[in-house]
């Protein structure tokens, strides 16, 4: 299980120049163990920052420390031996077939042949991958081939898993089960995962923690949980009945309410809500109550509030 | 899901600590190479000048075996071992010193028998063979010439150099005037340095009259000249067959193992692993260097055994064991630039189609070069010479001086790389200057080992 106390990442004024552009700027931040979200809109230095950490781009300054390693060039060969790589990009290996490539994988990392070839069908048969294993990875779908990327990046059970948008590609099923597969190695395993995704709905289903990156800064790692809570305590409700009486009993208490398309209520209170008084409202409104749940901000309304506020702030 | 499905389970073996990943990568690349069936023919097409090779060894050992034979294939043995024999430049030049000496002693009993019997009497005066007789019967040498080169003076040397480069002048005259087929090609031109090589040569051959019968015999000589025989062996199959086989394959294979990487940003599959860009080099080059030790290392190897297995004896082992290092030698002389060569391009595209191009091209394009800039010196040498009556009879000959002298032989890779091997097996072959042709290859190795690591480290190199 991820032990979500210790900090998977350290980042101490970490800056990284490309001649004159500014890709990473001066980034101090602490990223915990767990499944993070590494969000940014694009160009935000997401890539760069995986790359950075991977050694596959010096530090212009400052320093990083990932897994209980300095990122120098003394440790990269430890790092990326416990660290599993998706790339975003379309990258394969040609002429080889799909079990070969992710066998080739665990080879370069370091394993034994026949073992290699072991787990790789171990790794493909986790990741849905069948017969089309056997054929040569330029024939693949897009789909298969980020279900095959995925394969090689975890075949070595690294403890640090970075997917490059993972799901990007995918129809709706199998980015479902693509999620349920992150999902299931973040909770189940002693794997942290990082998703660099603009799919924000991903964030929210499988992640622990979002770590904003915007114009080259980090201003905010936080649990999911956190981020989402609203400012003013509020709840969703879904009513059985004619929902009018509540509200006029909820606005009467001093709550502010509004009603969605879909007829859910959701209450507001900047003094707080006793949740037993929304049952007793309920009772004296003679309306069932189908569902009551903190509100949540969606992880759409948390980026770009985080987003226009760092943009703002700069300007 | 499949029935063998576990679900995800941690991995709990430890990966080895080593650097061993250039392995793998030459594996897997090695396996998907040979996939390809026109490689599997060019390969097995490749081995057959090892059978006629071993042939040709084999005729060597047994024409020696058995001298007095007139069966087959102890006399086509003798007959092909003897053209060897003949065109090894240190015999050549041994049998015009001979001559010096058959002179020498004839003019001396031509003395001697017009002081006894005031007559003047011909017969003893020598003729020298010719070399249709020497290809039947094998050459010889008489003690007595052999001793009389080696207590030749160095001012005789020089007298004896100056009257044979007379005297083949001659020769080849006649011979071009009289429409002889061919070329001239003037290896009969001495120097100093070959008459005191011959006078060496000379004097080692002496050891060598084995059973006291003041000749040294058909027999012994190539006994002697056999670490020579075998390279020139050798020379001819790394040269020739296995020169141009190499081309081919490397052809096939080189230009798609980086290129493709490129096109395909397998790089970041390679790079995220723990492995160096010198191991993804040494890897991609690994996949041709087995390839290529496959048609030139070990088939020549194998020959070095097949020679070895037909010798009269165990000796023989003390006479060559040399050879295997000078296999392995010029094998890496054949291998290495050319394998960089070819990865280098391969790494200055992602198209594979415009490398293997690039490839064909520079190596039709070097010797197009070559071919034309000789033709140019020739005419110039034809134009120099053409108020020289002693020089203008053929234009052939400068034809053949300008092939020799070999000024533009570098322009060449395949001359280039021939005149390497030849220094390396030490059978006097080579054209032009060898310094340039190594100063040549190393330029290149430098040059494109350079560019590979630009290229390859091109992705981490932000």
């Amino acid at each position: 299980m991820s032990n979500s106390s210790e900090s998977l990442i350290s980042l101490q004024n970490v800056t990284k120049r490309y001649g004159s552009f500014l890709a990473l700027d001066n980034i101090t931040a602490e990223i915990p163990t767990g499944v993070i979200g590494l969000l940014g809109p694009n160009g935000a230095g997401k890539s760069t920052l995986i790359k950075t950490l991977l050694g596959l781009a010096a530090l212009t300054e400052g320093q990083a420390r990932i897994l209980d390693y300095n990122v120098t060039p003394k440790n990269y060969r430890l790092i990326r031996r416990n660290i599993g790589y998706m790339p975003e990009d379309d990258c394969f290996i040609e002429g080889i077939a799909g079990v070969e490539m992710v066998q080739l994988a665990a080879q370069l990392t370091g394993y034994p042949p026949l073992h290699s070839l072991q787990r790789a069908h171990e790794v493909l048969d986790f990741c849905g991958t069948g017969q089309e294993r056997y054929r040569q990875v330029e024939t693949y779908s897009t789909g298969m081939r980020q279900k095959l990327k995925f394969a090689q990046a975890i075949v070595h059970s690294p403890q640090l898993l970075i997917l490059d948008e993972p799901t990007s590609g995918l129809d709706p099923e199998e980015r479902l089960a693509m999620l349920k597969r992150i999902d299931l190695l973040g909770k189940r395993t002693d794997m942290s995962v990082i998703i660099c995704t603009h799919i924000l709905k991903d964030v929210q289903q499988v992640c622990d923690y979002a770590a904003v990156l915007v114009d080259g800064t980090i201003p905010v790692v936080e649990t999911v949980e956190n981020l989402r809570r609203p400012r003013t305590p509020s709840y969703q409700i879904v009513l059985a009945g004619n929902s009018d009486h509540f509200i006029e009993i909820a606005e009467l208490n001093g709550l502010t309410t509004s009603v969605s398309p879909i007829g859910v209520i959701t209450l507001q209170s900047s003094n707080g809500i006793d949740e037993t008084m929304i049952w007793q409202w309920a009772q004296t409104a003679k309306v069932g109550i189908q569902s009551v749940v903190p509100a949540k901000v969606s992880m759409e309304d948390v980026f770009l509030q985080i987003v226009q506020g760092v943009q703002s702030g700069n300007q | 899901m499949g029935i063998n499905n576990l679900g995800y389970r941690q991995w709990r073996l430890e990966p080895k600590n080593n650097s061993g990943q250039w392995k793998t990568i030459a594996s897997f690349g090695i396996s998907v190479a040979w996939r390809s069936k026109w490689l599997q023919r060019i390969f097995i097409a490749a081995w057959i000048p090892v059978f006629v090779m071993g042939f040709i060894l084999f005729m060597v050992e047994q024409s020696i075996q058995d001298i007095d034979s007139d069966d087959f294939p102890a006399n086509i043995g003798r007959f092909a071992v003897s053209g060897f024999v003949y065109q090894r430049p240190e015999i050549r030049n041994l049998m015009e010193l001979t001559q010096i000496s058959k002179l020498a002693n004839g003019v001396n009993d031509l003395f001697s028998n017009f002081l006894e019997s005031g007559k003047e009497e011909l017969g003893n005066v020598p003729s020298s063979k010719g070399v249709r007789q020497f290809m039947r019967s094998g050459i010889d040498f008489e003690v007595k010439d052999l001793q009389f080169i080696s207590n030749m003076s160095d001012q005789q040397l020089r007298a004896a150099l100056t009257f044979l480069n007379n005297k083949n002048l001659n020769t080849l005259r006649r011979s071009i005037q009289l429409n002889r087929r061919g070329p001239a090609v003037p290896r009969y031109k001495l120097s100093m340095e070959k008459m005191t090589y011959a006078q060496t040569v000379a004097k080692e051959l002496l050891d060598y009259d084995l059973n006291n019968s003041e000749v040294i015999e058909f027999a012994e000589l190539v006994d002697y000249l056999r670490p020579a025989l075998w390279s020139e062996v050798l020379f001819l199959f790394l040269g020739l067959p296995q020169a141009f086989s190499v081309i081919i394959l490397i052809g096939m294979i080189a230009p798609k193992l980086i290129s493709r990487d490129m096109k395909n940003r397998s790089f970041l599959l390679y790079y995220s692993r723990p492995i160096a860009p010198s191991q993804y080099l040494l890897g991609k080059c690994a996949i041709v260097w087995t390839f290529l030790a496959g048609l030139t290392t070990m088939p020549a190897l194998l020959l070095y055994i097949v020679g070895i297995s037909l010798s009269p004896d165990i000796s023989v082992l003390y006479v060559t064991w040399t050879l295997p290092i000078k296999i392995i030698i010029a094998s890496m002389i054949l291998c290495i630039p050319t394998t960089l060569f070819a990865l280098m391009l391969s790494s200055l595209t992602r198209e594979s189609r415009l490398a293997s191009f690039g490839w064909f091209s520079i190596w039709i394009l070097g010797q197009l070069g070559y071919e034309l800039l000789t033709w140019m010196e020739t005419e110039f040498r034809v134009t120099m010479n053409a108020n020289d009556s002693a020089n203008t009879f053929s234009k052939s000959l400068f034809e053949a001086e300008a092939r020799q002298a070999g000024n533009w032989s570098w322009l060449s890779p395949m001359k280039t790389l021939e005149n390497l091997q030849s220094s390396v097996f030490g059978i006097d072959r080579e054209v032009g200057n060898i310094d340039v042709s190594f100063l040549v290859v190393g330029i290149v190795c430098i040059i494109c080992l350079a560019i590979l690591r630009r290229r390859i480290t091109s992705p981490i190199r932000v």
